[in-house]
């Protein structure tokens, strides 16, 4: 009896014990959390990031994104071309700017494989990879491609649909003067009713305080072009001068330039013609601010500078700037053309 | 064999049964009979013998008794009051006993819905602390010495503010709204409801503005001297709280004074004399140690324009010159150690026909913090007349001054002092020539706060036939709060202030009883009663603010124009309430064996929507006393034991008229006729319910070994419905926002109250030791509009709150801190970019002696993505242990009390390593060297470097909402020490007096704990350590009562 009574005593203590009678302890996934941006038109052949393009709405972290359903945005039929994977270059270390060798940039950052359109788990940011060319996916003006994308926590399930990628043609240096979708050449026509009459675009650099050896007047930005010029698939920049004659100006009259410092390239040779670096490629290798890059970092500059006395035996100090990126791996020339030329020597 | 007490109990029948067997010789026992605790001789003790006990005698005038018993038998010795005490012959012929005090808790009278009850008969969840446990430690709040002795009362002493009060919770979280935002940040407080005397005492009043409070500030508790408490009674669950239903959903605790008894009149006083020590301070670092750090930290940024800065920072430059020549230590300049004390006289008499108490009290205290200060005079009084039998008449009336003097604080945190003790030790301290406006701010400012409280009530009692009563009460509270303070010109950029504030409260409560009882063959006893309750409470606070007196001397009056006047007048704290309830109970006990009580309630309330303002609370509960069936009744191990179960609501009503009626405000007159608009804040809510809590509660109540040992047990599940929130409306309404139901939460836990007696009740020594401890747990389970998060985001120090609901319900929402950078290389770098790790959108790139903050969503950017829910700002495990010991005329007691598991933010060393941050900013540098901080590449610490000022405001390494500063609150504090020595009578009474006890004690003795800051218990009711909270003081006191 004693035995019994402590049973149930004991019984109805376990039983008070056992039940929690609460709700579970799920995360958050608010229904007001969406994407900020639902088409996406990156120019291949260059790594794009996507950042912070998710808004949580305070959603509890992490979520796991996926993307689903993708689809040919002109025949709706399902496609693969996204998750294809590529071989990609990606940084494991950070690149600084103080690199002193090729190898020391190359040992930051290793190849990957990838797809080429790849979501972060958990952040839901989109990468288009460098490597992604368009062998891989179809650029504009091919309409692209529909996907959804899953965003899961365990709270729930949030399904976003019909965010499209129509990728550009690759542009494999900036500034570029063809056109993003048909690859021509761009122009400006004075007159918008009649195509006939244009004047095509060229890329110039900034020129400051350079005399037009014949006129005496300063020479305009106008009138030196720059063109790019890829000659080889090795790792290298070479920078060339010519004047209106087409015939190279030696590098040497731009005797105030720090050539050493020009871009973070190594094994600088300079010749009667050009001057040569081994480089890595993209240039700028990120976008990060360096001694080799503009404000911003967003692309590198170069400036070559001379001096010259002047009227009045006023030292001058002439220079011409460029600030350019090249995603392409390859022996590149930059060929500085002087349509007029500018003057080197003293007054 | 599962238990090995049955074991023990088969032998012990099987012994007396072979006991029985043999043949008794009667042989003569003699002994002396005294009371364990004050050694006198107890006169009329029955003694008795045999199985069942028959009387063979008593003891004589002293104590003394000689009886004829078998050798072999078995005494017990019974007195009222006392426990009794059973001992086996075995053939001694003298034995001496030392009768205790009954401290089988089974037997304590109890008050349970305005009802007398032994606890045997009372199905409700409660705890009883005798007013003696509360005496020989002077505070100026009783409450704070209940810490640590009733498991599932969570109380945190978090202030040493003479006069104000920590933090209280019965059975975890009631509420979760917060106000203010950072360090001020201030979670609605939800104390339980005190009822003194069957006076309910709103506990919380002055407290309801967060540490905005205006006016003193007095805790009314602080208004009771400790010296006149008989007893306070924690009620904790649904049942024993049902009929205190109208605002009992937090618990109740009951405070009952002591009452006249003695024929003789008898005056007892008793005064304290005691010493708060501030706590041990910081130890800064001071003179041309802190211009050498700065200037050293100046360097290592190799940053020219920084070096140059130097210069232009006279309190680094200029060395020589004696203004910035200093060390001074302005810790000192702000808190000392003081001399304080308490008198208390209590004139008592009259027997039950008429009895009265008056009670006298002064205390005095100085805060550790210059300019601040209590002082509390007091005169209780309590009246009995009971000319005969069927009538019975008693009247209390109490009068209480508090006066607090806060200096520039406001009682709670001292910002201004807090903020000038951490200047840096470069400056000069004040001096007679010259001081600085804070330090006259803190040290000048002049208080004269005061609250003053009037209590008095009628209880009359007529019985009309035996067992039907017929009760009414009668109570008013009335107290005034005035706050008045002078900055002089000095202390106020020479613009003096004149601050006066006054409030006035009333409380005027009525109850009327009926009451039957009736018992069926001494079997079945019934009692049923029915009453009804209306309660009427007012609210209004006044404020003056004037500036710019012509001179410190001349304070008023002041004219009243817009040159002079910073506004004031009416405050919109304007309440006014009414609460009509009625109910019935009813109790039955089958030979106080089986229990059963159910009540019913219907609560009519002001503070809830007109649309439904009565909300209905019954409770029922049961109770099997299983040491009365009758397979225990012989049982030797089993004092007693029960188990019990109870399942309630209750009701606290939280709505204002505001909410329920919205407001009209005037707007001025359009042509010449005065205009009334509808104010579009708030959009009133008509079914506006007040807060109700349902709770079950399962309880076992054992006694082993004769008293012995005694386990309280209790189980509970609470639901906490109807939470008041603020909830934001759409614009197209017209309004901003609505106060709805709509959150709610659970508390659930287990409570265990274990006491022993280790040693024999005949042995010299009387010790019992008390160990308890409760887990609490609580879980948000709903939100307004069904939401499953809310973010309460704080843009001060951005230590947001998460609600979550399935979590605890308040959530620290912090960045998670792994580690610190070792070196550049481990920073983690986009693979896509390239780049490390950054915090926010710009280019604050982390490096080696960075924070390791979690990028919880991999986008290698510091956002408020990153945020996880770090950590509980409410402690899981509370609990205490007591010990009392008693030797002759010597006692000597401890208290103790734990917390365990809970989640503090240190705030207090985030900002002073934030000063290290900012080398030209002169402020306080703390010793630094215990803390373990990066110190160059490679090498590996917990704490991210503080030196880096050129990157500090961009990385904010020892920003607060992080979890690097989220530490284990968890402590184990040694709250009193006392020693008292009780001296001869025989002695004190040639000198007239019947006894003189003089003691020693200590409050506050010392904190275990592994946190890294001063005190884990001195934080706010959110876990945050807030360097302008008011420090613990230590207290040494010596004591004296005397009873004439």
């Amino acid at each position: 009896m004693q035995r019994k009574i402590l049973t149930v005593i004991i019984f109805v203590l376990a039983a008070a014990a056992c039940r929690k009678w609460a709700p579970d302890d799920l995360d958050y996934l608010s229904p007001r959390a969406v994407y900020n941006q639902k088409v996406f038109s990156p120019v291949m052949g260059r790594t794009t990031l996507y950042s912070q393009i998710f808004n949580t709405d305070n959603s509890s972290t992490p979520i796991q994104f996926k993307i689903t359903n993708v689809r040919y945005k002109t025949t709706g039929e399902p496609a693969t071309d996204l998750g294809k994977p590529v071989q990609t270059l990606v940084w494991k270390q950070a690149y600084t700017g103080e690199e002193k060798s090729l190898a020391e940039i190359d040992a930051k950052r290793v190849v990957e494989t990838h797809p080429a359109w790849e979501i972060r788990p958990n952040s839901g940011e989109f990468i288009l990879w460098a490597a992604a060319d368009n062998s891989i996916l179809r650029e504009q003006p091919d309409s692209g491609y529909l996907f959804d994308v899953e965003a899961s926590n365990s709270g729930g399930k949030n399904v976003y649909t019909d965010l499209a990628l129509m990728p550009y043609r690759e542009q494999p240096y900036a500034p570029y003067e063809y056109d993003a979708v048909t690859g021509l050449q761009r122009a400006n026509y004075p007159n918008p009713s009649d195509s006939s009459v244009f004047k095509l675009i060229y890329n110039n650099p900034g020129v400051q305080n350079v005399t037009d050896d014949e006129t005496n007047l300063g020479l305009r930005s106008d009138s030196v072009r720059v063109l790019f010029n890829r000659k080889g698939d090795g790792n290298s920049l070479t920078f060339k001068f010519m004047d209106k004659d087409s015939l190279p100006i030696d590098p040497a009259r731009f005797n105030r330039t720090a050539w050493d410092t020009l871009v973070h390239g190594f094994n600088r040779v300079t010749t009667k013609t050009e001057v040569r670096y081994d480089v890595a490629y993209p240039i700028p290798l990120i976008r990060y601010r360096t001694k080799y890059t503009n404000g911003d970092g967003s692309q590198a500059y170069v400036k070559f500078i001379w001096d010259r006395v002047g009227f009045g035996n006023i030292r001058e100090t002439c220079s011409i700037d460029f600030s350019f990126s090249i995603y392409r791996k390859g022996d590149w020339e930059i060929i500085f053309f002087f349509q007029h030329n500018p003057r080197f020597r003293d007054e | 064999m599962k238990f090995p007490g049955i074991a023990g109990l088969l032998l012990c029948i099987l012994s007396c049964a072979v006991a029985q067997a043999q043949t008794p010789a009667k042989i003569q026992v003699r002994g002396v009979i005294r009371d364990a605790e004050t050694n006198e001789p107890l006169v009329g003790v029955s003694i008795q013998e045999g199985t069942p006990p028959k009387p063979v005698g008593v003891t004589n005038e002293n104590g003394a008794f000689s009886v004829m018993v078998p050798a072999n038998g078995t005494l017990l010795f019974r007195y009222i009051g006392f426990s009794d005490y059973k001992v086996k012959i075995n053939s001694k012929r003298e034995i001496n006993v030392r009768l205790s005090v009954n401290e089988n808790k089974l037997n304590e009278t109890v008050i349970i819905g305005y009802q007398r009850k032994t606890r045997e008969t009372s199905t409700g969840s409660t705890v009883k602390i005798s007013g003696k446990d509360l005496q020989d430690i002077p505070v100026s709040n009783v409450e704070q010495l209940l810490q640590g002795r009733v498991p599932g009362l969570n109380i945190q002493n978090n202030t040493g503010t003479p006069g104000g009060r920590g933090m209280i919770q019965i059975r975890g979280l009631s509420n979760i709204d917060v106000k203010g935002n950072g360090n001020d940040a201030f979670l609605s407080p939800t104390s339980p409801l005190y009822v003194i005397d069957g006076v309910p005492i709103e506990a919380d009043a002055n407290f309801e503005y967060g540490y905005q409070s205006v006016g003193p500030g007095v805790s009314p508790l602080s208004l009771i001297p400790q010296e006149d408490i008989e007893s306070m009674e924690i009620l904790k669950d649904a049942q024993a709280t049902a009929l205190y239903g109208s605002r009992a959903a937090y618990g109740v605790i009951l405070i009952t004074t002591r009452r006249g008894s003695s024929a003789v009149p008898r005056v007892r006083y008793t005064g304290n004399f005691f010493v708060n020590t501030p706590p041990k301070l910081r130890e800064t670092i001071g003179g041309v140690e802190e211009r050498r750090l700065r200037i050293n930290q100046i360097y290592n940024s190799k940053n020219l324009d920084d070096i140059y800065r130097i210069s232009a920072t006279p309190f680094l430059a200029d060395s020589l010159n004696p203004y910035y020549n200093n060390s001074t230590n302005w810790q000192d300049i702000f808190y000392r150690t003081t001399y304080n004390q308490s008198h208390n006289a209590n004139i008592s008499g009259g027997d039950p026909k008429f009895n009265y108490k008056v009670d006298l009290g002064y205390y005095h205290e100085n805060g550790v913090i210059r300019n601040t200060g209590f002082d509390r005079y007091s005169i209780n009084t309590n009246m009995l007349y009971q000319p005969t039998p069927k009538l019975r008449v008693l009247t209390t009336l109490s009068t209480q001054v508090g006066k607090r003097n806060k200096g520039d604080g406001n009682g709670l945190i001292q910002n201004g002092v807090s903020s000038n003790a951490n200047a840096s030790s470069l400056l000069p301290g004040p001096s007679f020539y010259q001081s600085t406006s804070s330090v006259l701010s803190a040290l000048g400012t002049e208080n004269d706060n005061k609250t003053a409280n009037v209590r008095t009530s009628v209880d009359i009692n007529y019985q009309f036939v035996p067992g039907l009563n017929a009760a009414t009460f009668v109570s008013y509270d009335y107290s005034s709060n005035t706050e008045d303070r002078f900055t002089p010109a000095a202390a106020r950029n020479d613009f003096s202030q004149v601050y006066a504030y006054n409030d006035r409260k009333f409380t005027l409560s009525n109850r009327n009883m009926l009451s039957y009882f009736l018992s069926l063959k001494e079997k079945h006893n019934f009692y049923i009663a029915l009453f009804n309750e209306i309660q009427n409470r007012g609210f209004q606070g006044q404020l003056i603010q004037q500036e710019k007196t012509p001179n410190d001397q001349y304070r008023g009056p002041l004219g009243f124009d817009g040159w002079a006047s910073r506004g004031g007048g009416l405050l919109d704290n304007y309440s006014k309430g009414h609460i009509a309830s009625f109910a019935g109970t009813f109790s039955y006990n089958y030979k106080q064996k089986y229990v059963l009580d159910a009540s019913y309630r219907l609560d009519g309330s002001s503070g809830s929507g007109f649309e439904d303002p009565y909300s209905k609370n019954p409770s029922v509960g049961v109770r099997w006393n299983f040491n009365k069936e009758n397979i225990f009744t012989e049982s030797s191990w089993l004092t007693y034991g029960s188990i019990r179960g109870s399942w309630g609501q209750n009701i606290v009503p939280q709505g204002d008229i505001f909410a329920i009626y919205g407001t009209y405000d005037p707007r001025g007159t359009y042509n010449a006729n005065p205009r009334l608009g509808i104010n579009f804040g708030q959009l009133p809510n008509t079914y506006l319910k007040p807060t109700t809590t349902t709770q079950y509660n399962f309880g076992m109540e054992l006694g082993l070994f004769n008293s012995r040992v005694e386990v309280l047990f209790d189980a509970y599940y609470k639901t906490v419905l109807n939470l008041l929130r603020n909830k934001s409306v759409s614009n197209m309404t017209g309004f901003d926002f609505i106060t709805t139901n709509e959150t709610s939460l659970i508390n659930y836990g287990y409570e265990l109250m274990l006491t022993f007696r280790p040693l024999p009740r005949t042995a010299a020594v009387n010790w019992t030791i008390s160990v308890n401890g409760a887990i609490n747990k609580d879980i948000l389970t709903s939100l307004p509009d069904g939401a499953r998060q809310l973010v309460q985001f704080d843009g001060n120090t951005s230590q947001h709150i998460l609600y979550r609901v399935g979590r605890n319900s308040l959530t620290n929402y912090l960045f998670n801190t792994i580690g610190v950078y070792s070196s550049d290389k481990d920073v983690p770098v986009d693979p896509a970019t390239g780049l490390p790790y950054r915090n926010g959108g710009g280019t604050s790139y982390f490096r080696a002696g960075d924070p390791i903050w979690q990028d919880v969503d991999g986008d290698y950017i510091l956002t408020n993505n990153d945020y996880i829910a770090a950590g509980n700002s409410q402690p899981l495990v509370t609990g205490g242990l007591q010990s009392s010991l008693n030797w002759k005329s010597f006692s000597f007691n401890m208290s103790a009390s734990y917390t365990a598991i809970r989640d503090v933010l240190n705030n207090a060393l985030a900002q002073r390593m934030q000063y290290l941050g900012n080398p030209y900013d002169p402020k306080a540098i703390v010793d630094f060297n215990t803390v373990n901080y990066w110190k160059g590449q490679g090498s590996s610490a917990a704490y991210p470097n503080p030196f880096d000022y050129v990157r500090y405001s961009q990385i904010r390494p020892y920003r607060y909402d992080q979890t690097l500063i989220q530490e284990d609150g968890s402590y184990f504090k040694i709250n009193t020490i006392s020693l008292a020595y009780l001296l001869d009578r025989t002695f004190t009474q040639r000198y007239g007096l019947n006894s003189v006890r003089v003691y020693l004690s200590s409050n506050n003795v010392a904190t275990f704990s592994s946190y890294s800051g001063p005190n884990p218990e001195n934080v706010s009711a959110l876990g945050r350590d807030q360097s302008g909270g008011y420090p613990i003081p230590r207290s040494y006191n010596v004591g004296l009562n005397v009873e004439f």
